[in-house]
C-alpha cells in the first residue's frame, strides 16, 4: 500500500511536467528532421511509459490522501467540548482576577509589594471598605511571609475586636473568643516592637472591654512613656478617666 | 555626516530588501530559477546595509554626535562605555536597528549554509520571505522609527543617557540581544514553513532543514527570558523576578509555542503526523514574536520594558495581521496535502506524551495570551480599563506546570507507538525512587503546601528520567552521550527541573521584614543578624548614590542603595543580594538615612533557592548547545534511520520496511533498551530522490 507523502507528490508533479515537456520537445525535434523515425518512435514510447507510470503513482498518492485519517464527528465534538470547558474555566478565573485599572496599575500582573504596602491595603480593606473578613485574610497573607510584621499583627487584632463588637448577630461566646484571639496577636505585636503605640492603644481597649482597669492603666502608662503624638492622648483620654488612671 | 550615512544605509537596506523580495517572487513564479542568483546578491547588500547602519549608530553614540536624533535621546558623555554601547538598543528606534542587524545575520547564515542549493525553490521562497520581513523592518526604520533624523542642538547640549534602569547592571547589555536572537531566529523556520506551503513540499524535508535553527532560536529566547528575570531581580528592587507583566508575557508566548513545536516536530519527523499542527505552531510562534514587538513598541502597555509610544504600533499590528492571515490562508490552501497518513496507536507512547505536552503548552499559551490581550480588547471595545491580576496567571499556570513536569518524567522513557507494562515498570523504577526520595526529603526539611511538595516530587521524577537517559547514552556512546537532540534535550530537562524547584521554593517560602535601624543597631530576621554599620554616599557627575553598609551575620558587608541619576532626575533603589545555594538574602534601602540620626528603613527579603532558577536557566542553555551538535550517527540499517516510508519505485520491489512492524529494540519491547534518539545526522532527512528512493539530502 502506498503511503501518502507530500514531498513525493511534488516530485512526481515536477517529473510529470518535465516528461510532458520532453514529449513536446521530441515532437518538435522530429518535425525539424533532427531525429530518425525509429529513434523517434522508440523515445516516444519510452517517454509515454514513464508518463503513464508517473501518473499512476500520482493517482496512488491521491488515493492515499483520501485514505488519510478523517476525524469522526464524535472526535471533533469531544475535542471541541474539552476546549470549551477549558476556555470557560480560564474565563471564569480571568473574570475573578480582573479589576479596574488605576493610574499606576499594570495591564497585567503585578510586582511583589512590600509587606508594608500590603499591610496598608489590608487596613484599607477593613476601614475604608468595611470588608473585615477579607481584611483578616489579607493580614494572614502578610503574616505568612512576614510573621513579625508588627503593623499586620496589631491591625489583624484590631479587626478581630471590631468583628467581635460590630456584629449584632454574634453570640457572647464567639465574641469572647475573638477578643481573646485579638489579645494574643496584640501580645505578640508588643513583644516584637514594644515601642509601637498602636498596639498599646488597642491592647488598652481590649483590657478596658474585659474590665481589667489596672491593666488598662498600665498599658496607658507605657503608651505615655513612648511620647506618642497628641492624637493618641485624645483617643485614650476617656478610657483613662473611666478606669481612674493616674497621670 | 553620521545622520546622512546612517540614513543612507537604512535606505539601501530597504531598497535591497524590496528588490530582493520582488526579484525572488518573479524568479520563482516565472520558473526562471537562474534569476535567483541575483536575489542572493541582494541579501548581501541587506547585510552590508544593516551592519553599516549599526556601526554608524555606535560611532555616533561614542562620538556623542547629538545631531543624530537617537543619540540626543539616549546618549550622554557621562554614560560608561559598556552602557553607551548598549544604548544602541535601549530605545525604540535603536532596538529596531538591532533587529534588522540580527535578521541580516540570520539571512547571511542561511545563504551560506545552503549555498550549494541556491536554485532550490524551497530555499528561494524561504529567502524571499526573510527578505520580505527585512523589508518591513527597514521600512519602519526609514519611516516612523528613523533613528538618524538630523537635529540641531544648542551648543553645550548634553544628552540624558539611557533610561537609568538600563544602565544599572551588566545583564542589561546582554538580555536584549539574546532575546532578539531568539525572536528573530524564529524567522528562519517560519520562512521555511511558508516556503514549504508555497512549494507544496510540506513533507518532512523542510523540518529537518530548520531543526537546528529552531532549537538555536529557542535556546537564545530561553536565555534571554532567564537573563531578563535575573536583571529584574538584581536591579528593580522589588525582590521578584517575574510579574506577569504584559511584556514578559509577550516573550513567554513564543517560547511556549516554540517549546511545543520542538517536541511535536519529532512526531512528524518520525511518524509523518501533525503536519497542520506543526505548521500552525511555527507560524503562531513567529506571529507571537511580532505581537510581542507590537506590545513593547507601540506604547500600548506601560511597563518597565515598554518603549514610548510611536507610530510603529499600527504598522506592527498590520504586519501581525498580514503574517497571521498569510499563514492561515496558506495552510488552508494546502489543506489537502497536509493530511497525515497515520494516527497515534496508543496514548501511552512517546508520540502520545508529546501530544499531551503540546496540549499543555498550547493551553498555557492560550491562558497567557488571553490574560495579556483581554484588557487591551476590553479597552478598545468600550473603553473599560481593566487589569488582570497575578492570581489568574498563577492559578492557571501552576496545574499546567505540574502536568508538564509529569510528562517530562514519562516521555523520555516511553517507546514510540506503544509501551508495555513491563517496559514502563523497568524504565520508570529509578525515576520513581528519586521522586519518592525527593518528596520525603522535602517533607523532612519542612516543606509544606501542595504545589511545592508536588513540584519536588515531580521534579525528582523528571530529573530521574532525564538522568537515566543521559547515563544510558554515555554508557553506550561515551562523550557523544551528552550531545545530539535527545541527549542535549535531557540536559535541558534537568535545567527545567532546577528552575521549577527554584521557583516553587522561592515563591512558597519567601519571608520578608522591614526594620528600622540606627547606626550600630542589629535586627534579626529568620535567624540572620543584620547590623547597620554606617551610611555613605558617593557622587560623580552622572549620579548620586546613597547607601547603607549592612553586615550580615558578622561576615560580609552589603550596600543596598538608592541611585539618583542626575541627568534624568530619576531615583532608582538598587538592592544588594547575598546569593547562596540554599537561600538569597535581599536587602533594599526602603528609606534613605534620616538626616537627623542616620536611621534607615531596611527591607529584608529572604527567598530560598533563587540561585537554582538561574542555574536551571544556564543549564537549559547548555543543553540547547549540546542538542545542536550532531548526535550519534546511525548506520542506514539501524532502526531509526531506516526509511519511514518509501516513494513508489516503478516496477521495483516494495520497500523492506515501510513504517510497519517492529523496527527498534524499543518497539520489540526490550525493556532495558535506552530510548531511541531522534538524532538523525545533520540534514540526513529521508527525502525523495530522483529515482523515487529516499536520499540523503546532506550534500
Amino acid at each position: 500500500m502506498t503511503t501518502y507523502d507530500p514531498d513525493t507528490v511534488v516530485y512526481l508533479e515536477d517529473q510529470l511536467q518535465q516528461l510532458l515537456a520532453s514529449l513536446d520537445d521530441l515532437d518538435s525535434e522530429y518535425e525539424a528532421g533532427d531525429l530518425e523515425p525509429a529513434d523517434y518512435e522508440s523515445l516516444k514510447a519510452d517517454y509515454t511509459v514513464r508518463v503513464a507510470d508517473t501518473m499512476r503513482h500520482l493517482e496512488e498518492q491521491k488515493v492515499a490522501i483520501d485514505e488519510g485519517r478523517r476525524y469522526t464527528p464524535r472526535y471533533v465534538l469531544a475535542i471541541g467540548a474539552a476546549v470549551l470547558v477549558f476556555a470557560v474555566g480560564a474565563g471564569f478565573l480571568l473574570a475573578r482576577a480582573a479589576g479596574e485599572r488605576g493610574v499606576n496599575d499594570a495591564l497585567t500582573g503585578a510586582i511583589d509589594e512590600s509587606s508594608r504596602q500590603r499591610t496598608a491595603e489590608c487596613q484599607e480593606l477593613g476601614t475604608v471598605q468595611g470588608q473585615l473578613l477579607e481584611a483578616l485574610e489579607c493580614f494572614d497573607g502578610v503574616l505568612e511571609q512576614d510573621p513579625e510584621n508588627v503593623e499586620a499583627l496589631t491591625y489583624r487584632a484590631w479587626f478581630l475586636v471590631l468583628a467581635a463588637s460590630s456584629n449584632p448577630d454574634i453570640d457572647p461566646d464567639q465574641s469572647q473568643e475573638l477578643t481573646a484571639s485579638a489579645e494574643v496577636y496584640l501580645d505578640r505585636a508588643v513583644e516584637v516592637d514594644p515601642t509601637y503605640p498602636d498596639a498599646r492603644v488597642f491592647r488598652a481597649v481590649v483590657y478596658d472591654r474585659s474590665g481589667d482597669g489596672d491593666a488598662v492603666c498600665a498599658e496607658l502608662d507605657e503608651l505615655a512613656g513612648l511620647n506618642p503624638p497628641p492624637f493618641f492622648a485624645q483617643q485614650t483620654e476617656a478610657m483613662a478617666q473611666r478606669n481612674d488612671c493616674v497621670g | 555626516m553620521n545622520s546622512a550615512l546612517g540614513f543612507g544605509f537604512i535606505a539601501l537596506g530597504l531598497a535591497a530588501s524590496v528588490l530582493g523580495t520582488a526579484g525572488g517572487v518573479y524568479a520563482l513564479a516565472s520558473g526562471r530559477r537562474s534569476l535567483l542568483a541575483t536575489v542572493y546578491r541582494w541579501t548581501w547588500l541587506v547585510v552590508v546595509a544593516s551592519v553599516g547602519a549599526f556601526v554608524i549608530m555606535e560611532i555616533a553614540l561614542f562620538q556623542r554626535d547629538y545631531s543624530v536624533s537617537y543619540v540626543s535621546q539616549v546618549g550622554s558623555s557621562s554614560t560608561p562605555p559598556l552602557f553607551n554601547f548598549a544604548a544602541a538598543w535601549s530605545s525604540l528606534e535603536g532596538s529596531l536597528l538591532l533587529w534588522v542587524l540580527i535578521l541580516a545575520g540570520y539571512l547571511a547564515a542561511v545563504v551560506v549554509k545552503f549555498r550549494q542549493r541556491l536554485t532550490d525553490p524551497l530555499l528561494g521562497w524561504a529567502v524571499v520571505v526573510m527578505l520580505g520581513v527585512s523589508a518591513f523592518f527597514f521600512a519602519l526604520l526609514v519611516g516612523p522609527a528613523n533613528p538618524f533624523v538630523a537635529v540641531e542642538v544648542p551648543a553645550g547640549f548634553e544628552g540624558p543617557g539611557p533610561n537609568p534602569l538600563l544602565q544599572n547592571h551588566l545583564l542589561m547589555a546582554i538580555h536584549p540581544p539574546l532575546l532578539y536572537l531568539g525572536y528573530v531566529g524564529f524567522t528562519v523556520p517560519f520562512a521555511f514553513a511558508i516556503a514549504a506551503l508555497i512549494t507544496g513540499r510540506v513533507g518532512e524535508g523542510w523540518l529537518v532543514e530548520t531543526r537546528r535553527w529552531t532549537v538555536a532560536a529557542w535556546g537564545f529566547l530561553t536565555l534571554g527570558i532567564v537573563f531578563g528575570a535575573w536583571w529584574s531581580y538584581e536591579v528593580l528592587g522589588w525582590g521578584g523576578y517575574w510579574a506577569w507583566d504584559p511584556v514578559e508575557n509577550a516573550s513567554l508566548l513564543p517560547w511556549l509555542t516554540g517549546t511545543a513545536y520542538i517536541h511535536s516536530v519529532m512526531v512528524q519527523e518520525r511518524r509523518g503526523m501533525l503536519r497542520v499542527w506543526n505548521l500552525s505552531l511555527l507560524c503562531a510562534t513567529f506571529s507571537l514574536t511580532i505581537l510581542g514587538t507590537f506590545l513593547t513598541r507601540s506604547g500600548t502597555v506601560e511597563s518597565v520594558h515598554a518603549f514610548t509610544a510611536g507610530a510603529v504600533g499600527p504598522a506592527l499590528l498590520g504586519f501581525f495581521a498580514v503574517v497571521s492571515g498569510l499563514s492561515v490562508g496558506l495552510i488552508g490552501w494546502r489543506g489537502d496535502r497536509l493530511r497525515s497518513p497515520g494516527a497515534i496507536d496508543a496514548p501511552v507512547s512517546r508520540e502520545g506524551s508529546f501530544m499531551a505536552n503540546n496540549v499543555a503548552f498550547g493551553a498555557l499559551a492560550f491562558v497567557v495570551l488571553l490574560g495579556t490581550v483581554f484588557p487591551l480588547l476590553a479597552e478598545a471595545w468600550d473603553g473599560t480599563r481593566l487589569t488582570i491580576g497575578r492570581p489568574y496567571f498563577d492559578s492557571m499556570a501552576r496545574p499546567i506546570a505540574m502536568v508538564v513536569l509529569f510528562l517530562m518524567s514519562t516521555a523520555p522513557v516511553l517507546p514510540w507507538r506503544k509501551a508495555s507494562t513491563e517496559v514502563l515498570s523497568v524504565r520508570l523504577f529509578w525515576p520513581a525512587v528519586v521522586a519518592v526520595m525527593s518528596m520525603a526529603v522535602s517533607l523532612v526539611l519542612g516543606a509544606r503546601g501542595l504545589y511545592p511538595v508536588l513540584t519536588y516530587g515531580l521534579g525528582g521524577f523528571a530529573a530521574g528520567a532525564a538522568a537515566r537517559q543521559v547515563v544510558l547514552a554515555t554508557r553506550r556512546q561515551g562523550w557523544r552521550g551528552f550531545v545530539g537532540r535527545t541527549n542535549g534535550g535531557m540536559i535541558v530537562h534537568l535545567g527545567v527541573v532546577l528552575l521549577a524547584v527554584g521557583l516553587a521554593s522561592a515563591e512558597s517560602y519567601r519571608s520578608e521584614r522591614t526594620v528600622r535601624l540606627e547606626v550600630g543597631e542589629t535586627a534579626t530576621v529568620e535567624g540572620h543578624e543584620f547590623r547597620y554599620l554606617e551610611p555613605g554616599a558617593d557622587i560623580n557627575d552622572r549620579r548620586l548614590r546613597v547607601f547603607a553598609a549592612i553586615e550580615i551575620d558578622g561576615e560580609d558587608v552589603h550596600h543596598p542603595s538608592t541611585i539618583n541619576f542626575r541627568q534624568m532626575g530619576q531615583i532608582v533603589a538598587t538592592p544588594s543580594v547575598r546569593t547562596g545555594f540554599t537561600e538569597d538574602i535581599y536587602l533594599v534601602l526602603a528609606e534613605n538615612p534620616d538626616p537627623d540620626n542616620d536611621a534607615i528603613q531596611l527591607r529584608v527579603i529572604i527567598r530560598p533557592m533563587v540561585a537554582w532558577i538561574w542555574a536551571g536557566g544556564l543549564l537549559m542553555a547548555l543543553g540547547t548547545l549540546l542538542a545542536l551538535f550532531p548526535g550519534q550517527r546511525r548506520r542506514g540499517t539501524e532502526p531509526s534511520s531506516a526509511p519511514v516510508k518509501v516513494a513508489p519505485v516503478p516496477d521495483g520491489p516494495p520497500p523492506a520496511d515501510a513504517d510497519t512492524g517492529p523496527r527498534s529494540r524499543e518497539a520489540t519491547g526490550d525493556p532495558e533498551a535506552g530510548t531511541s534518539g531522534d538524532d538523525a545526522p545533520d540534514g540526513a532527512a529521508n527525502r525523495v530522490g530522483v529515482d523515487g528512493r529516499r536520499e540523503d539530502v546532506r550534500a
